[in-house]
């Protein structure tokens, strides 16, 4: 597995995070642009074999040197599945791990114990939560 | 013809002659020694081969198409193309040309419109016009933009030009009109002319604009807007607006205009179990930071379905509280788009100028924009906290940065730093913003002040010189207030000024992947999303009452219409019951689910005495029949926990009498005379679900859902285990039949085939009592309705029931 060129980040290292009792909203990490067609992103409802062909039919018109498959936290074990199958029929798969933040929102909020910590007044709060991700790079 | 007629097909034959043949190379070097395949000269020699093949075949296809009109992509094809070469692209004209008088087509094109007047006749139009407008106390000589607001009373729509005004004495145009006549089909609805559907086929196109790329917009113009306003304090604004939302917009991040609210609408006059009007939108007007507000305002803007409900209610809660209220229907106009694209095409029409120095609020202002240009790359809105707002007074007429640019940041943010925008969102009360002048009549009047028109603008553009920008003119060129809001279902609303709406509109639709959306794509939109739609999906008000009756009233035309062979006989269908239809196959019949419900209580009550309201009709005899055979139900209506239960407005009930006798059709049998329902029929509590089919088959509007009997339901839980490629088929002897009108329990709304799912999908209304969680063994206490299950979903006119899995949503 090459970690090699995996950049140093910022830290990361998590803030002090009380519980929030309240309504959670759960929002997608912010995409930048159109996701490229030669990226495929597996989610946690996509069926397995969904996937697979989804996989398969873009590699026969792939004209970069590989393929990206990429899954977050819930769905990380589902692509690793499908990299093993990848390898099994006979592909050069490549995996890499990295994280990626994304925005919980908590709405809503009842009890005020870690209140103190978010320096706003307001009855929302906001905070990043940190996920993994994992990219296969299937060859072609 | 200018030419004789053998000379024309022996043109034609060697013209056909030509694209379909094709050259081929026939020596074969590759096989030079005639032993081995030389194969990079093999594959070499059919290069040329191949490209012969493909040439051809372009050449084959377009040699079909005749004439130049023809060769126009989809979307660039216009109706009087045929004759009239100005509707042929520029690149086509002179072939169209040649084409028309070849074949003798008379030009059209000099006739296509009415030669502009001049001289006397102008003077005589003009004046004609001017007293046209003077109907509405408008100054001569002011036919530009004006603001149609009405204090604490109901504007006047505007009156439009003479020229179109004998089309619009009972209905109002959208400012797009004239636009969507040439693209859309468009219906009268709500006092208003409302684009349906684009005239070009478009349910897979919008569903992959709003999915994959591109974005749809809509002008939503036609929604009712009112803002209400207290120049001494705002709490009388909230009291007004907190009776119509049941206190839920009285929350800080409301008042103080970080966030918008959105929900349902309520009548606070009427009994919780039937106060629902329909949903709508409040946004209070952002105090200024250097709380020097002289106004407080707020921004109601709701379906125009049920303004007649909701005018006499504003207009008496603002008389209770003190405020006064705006009619700003024809005064704010709005857009909507939804898609990955949306914001990407918002900040390619929305340019600002820079704020005037010496303003109070300047580095709060130039953070705001700030905060807009980092989002301009971000492709999902979901990404975005929930209900944020981005009010602006300084946008410059979108039609000088025309064709429209994607702004370029000097430093693209990552998708990391992004983040950190987000989190801090509230922060540094970039969140909230700052007085907008889109709330007052004045800010209005004021940005339609040297609005250009079309004819001067492209003055400017010609004085500017080929390939000059044109620059905002600080001192001239007004600069237009608008507010931008992100919906619950991740589209955005552009609220802004009537008469701004079309400059905008135009700007937008020439951003490449934008396409045009009406009634119908909304509707589909949100039945991909699995959002009921209002009005048709919900029964519960009046709007959605109405709606249905006027959508059953139409099928059941085109159902007559149609020849008695190939109608569906809805009295032959085969169900539990017998033969015929339950209930009234053209709509979701919701009298007829309360009478089963009600029959189902009271037979319960009278188990002997049921016999007595046999009446002769065989059909109704065996419905009462299979009531004695029925299993204790235990839940009567007012076991039901009240709070998330929805109930069709009695009065509603009462009215589809007089609906039915309407129509006196005896060809469909009924199996329950509506007739004959009682004026105590029981309310019927229902919740909304979400259906989706676990095997085969596509739900359909007005499908009929029923609950699982509780003595089939092992067979019917066999069925959840198979997989859905195990093709569970009504042909199987296996497969457990439709359940009896007994266990009706709801019927779909909107029913399709769902691309984003890749599923049936329907989303429907159960009766709350089938729905109570099971396990609860105290009868005592209320029951707790439960959040899925399964239900088994039957189309009208078909005898199969298919297992679904229903989930509550809403």
């Amino acid at each position: 597995m090459p970690a090699s060129n995996r950049q140093a980040r910022p830290s990361t290292a998590p803030r002090a995070r009380g519980r929030i009792n309240g309504k959670l909203i759960k929002h997608p990490p912010p995409q930048l642009g159109q996701r490229p067609k030669d990226t495929i992103q597996i989610g946690s409802s996509t069926p397995f074999i969904s996937g697979l062909k989804r996989v398969q039919k873009q590699l026969k018109v792939c004209t970069r040197p590989f393929l990206t498959v990429q899954g977050l936290g819930k769905s990380i074990e589902k692509v690793l599945a499908l990299g093993v199958k990848l390898m099994e029929l006979d592909h050069v798969v490549e995996v890499r791990t990295s994280t990626l933040r994304v925005v919980d929102e908590f709405t809503e909020i009842i009890n005020d114990e870690c209140r103190n910590d978010v320096d706003n007044d307001d009855t929302e709060i906001m905070r990043a939560r940190e996920v993994s991700k994992v990219e296969l790079r299937v060859y072609v | 013809m200018s030419t004789p007629r053998t000379d024309g097909r022996q043109r034609k034959r060697a013209k056909l002659n030509d694209a379909r043949s094709i050259l081929v190379q026939n020596s074969e070097r590759s096989l030079a020694d005639n032993r081995h395949l030389m194969v990079p000269e093999f594959v070499q020699s059919r290069q040329y081969e191949i490209q012969q093949l493909e040439n051809a075949m372009i050449k084959s296809r377009n040699s079909s198409k005749k004439r130049a009109f023809q060769l126009v992509p989809r979307v660039l094809r216009r109706r009087a193309a045929s004759h009239n070469i100005k509707r042929v692209p520029k690149r086509l004209r002179s072939r169209a040309r040649k084409e028309m008088k070849d074949d003798n087509t008379p030009p059209k094109d000099k006739f296509a419109r009415a030669r502009a007047k001049r001289g006397h006749s102008r003077a005589i139009e003009m004046a004609k016009e001017q007293a046209h407008q003077r109907l509405r106390n408008r100054p001569i000589l002011q036919l530009s933009s004006a603001d149609a607001t009405a204090v604490n009373s109901l504007a006047r729509p505007p009156l439009g030009k003479l020229r179109f005004r004998g089309r619009q004495k009972k209905k109002t145009w959208l400012p797009t009109h004239v636009w969507h006549a040439k693209r859309a089909h468009i219906e009268t609805k709500w006092g208003f002319s409302v684009p349906t559907a684009p005239t070009l086929k478009c349910y897979r196109p919008t569903h992959k604009a709003d999915n994959v790329e591109g974005a749809v917009v809509w002008d939503t113009s036609y929604y009712s807007t009112f803002v209400i306003q207290n120049s001494e304090s705002i709490s009388s604004v909230e009291n007004v607006l907190s009776s119509l939302t049941e206190s839920e917009t009285s929350k800080p991040k409301f008042l103080s205009g970080t966030k918008c609210w959105e929900g349902l609408l309520t009548d606070p006059d009427l009994k919780p179990s039937s106060k629902i009007l329909g949903p709508g939108l409040i946004y209070y007007s952002p105090l200024q930071l250097a709380k020097t507000a002289k106004q407080y305002s707020a921004i109601v803007r709701f379906h125009p379905s049920i303004l007649t409900t909701m005018v006499p209610l504003i207009q008496r809660l603002c008389k209770q509280f003190g405020a006064s209220y705006y009619d700003c229907r024809y005064s704010i106009g709005s857009i909507d788009i939804s898609g990955p694209k949306s914001i990407t095409a918002l900040s390619m029409i929305i340019k600002l100028a820079k704020p005037a120095d010496g303003d109070a609020d300047t580095e709060f202002k130039l953070a705001k924009e700030r905060l807009w240009s980092n989002l301009t790359r971000l492709s999902n809105t979901a990404s975005l906290p929930t209900s944020v707002v981005f009010g602006f007074n300084n946008v410059i007429d979108p039609r000088l940065s025309y064709p429209p640019r994607r702004p370029s940041p000097k430093k693209p943010m990552t998708s990391d730093e992004l983040v950190d925008v987000i989190v801090d969102w509230n922060k540094d009360k970039v969140a909230s913003g700052f007085e907008n002048n889109l709330f007052t009549m004045d800010g209005r009047t004021a940005s339609y002040k040297n609005q250009a028109t079309i004819k001067a603008i492209n003055r400017r553009r010609t004085n500017a010189g080929p390939g000059k920008k044109l620059v905002h003119n600080t001192n001239k060129d007004p600069l237009i207030p608008i507010v931008l809001i992100k919906r619950l279902n991740n589209s955005w609303t552009l609220l802004t000024p009537w008469n701004w709406v079309l400059p905008f509109w135009f700007s937008l639709n020439h951003i490449p992947h934008i396409k045009l959306g009406g009634l119908k794509q909304k509707h589909q939109l949100s039945f991909e999303k699995t959002r009921l739609f209002f009005p048709d999906d919900y029964p519960t008000t009046d709007s959605g009452w109405k709606c249905e009756h006027e959508k059953s009233t139409q099928r059941r035309e085109q159902w007559f219409k149609r020849p008695k062979g190939k109608r569906v006989a809805y009295h032959k269908v085969i169900t539990a019951e017998g033969v015929g239809e339950i209930g009234d196959p053209f709509k979701c019949d919701w009298t007829t689910l309360a009478l089963i419900k009600h029959r189902k209580a009271s037979a319960l009550k009278n188990h002997k005495n049921t016999q007595d309201s046999i009446s002769s009709n065989s059909q109704d005899a065996n419905f009462i029949n299979s009531h004695l055979n029925l299993q204790t139900a235990k839940n009567s209506p007012e076991n039901i926990p009240s709070r998330s239960v929805y109930y069709i407005r009695k009065n509603i009930l009462d009215l589809t009498n007089d609906y039915e006798t309407e129509s006196t059709d005896s060809d469909h049998n009924v199996c329950i005379d509506t007739d004959k329902v009682e004026s105590e029929v029981p309310q019927l509590p229902l919740i909304p679900v979400k259906i989706k089919y676990l095997h085969r088959g596509v739900p359909k509007s007005q499908a009929r859902i029923y609950c699982v009997p509780k003595t089939k339901a092992n067979k019917w839980k066999t069925l959840l285990t198979q997989s859905p490629n195990n093709h569970a088929d009504e042909t199987n002897h296996e497969y457990p039949s439709c359940p009896s009108s007994d266990y009706l329990a709801g019927f779909v709304t909107t029913g399709e085939f769902n691309l984003k799912e890749g599923n049936g999908v329907a989303v429907g209304w159960l009766s709350a009592e089938d729905c109570l969680a099971e396990g609860d063994t105290d009868e005592s206490l209320p029951k707790r309705i439960s959040k899925e299950g399964i239900c088994i979903v039957r189309n009208i006119g078909s005898s199969v029931g298919r297992l679904a899995k229903w989930e509550r949503i809403l």
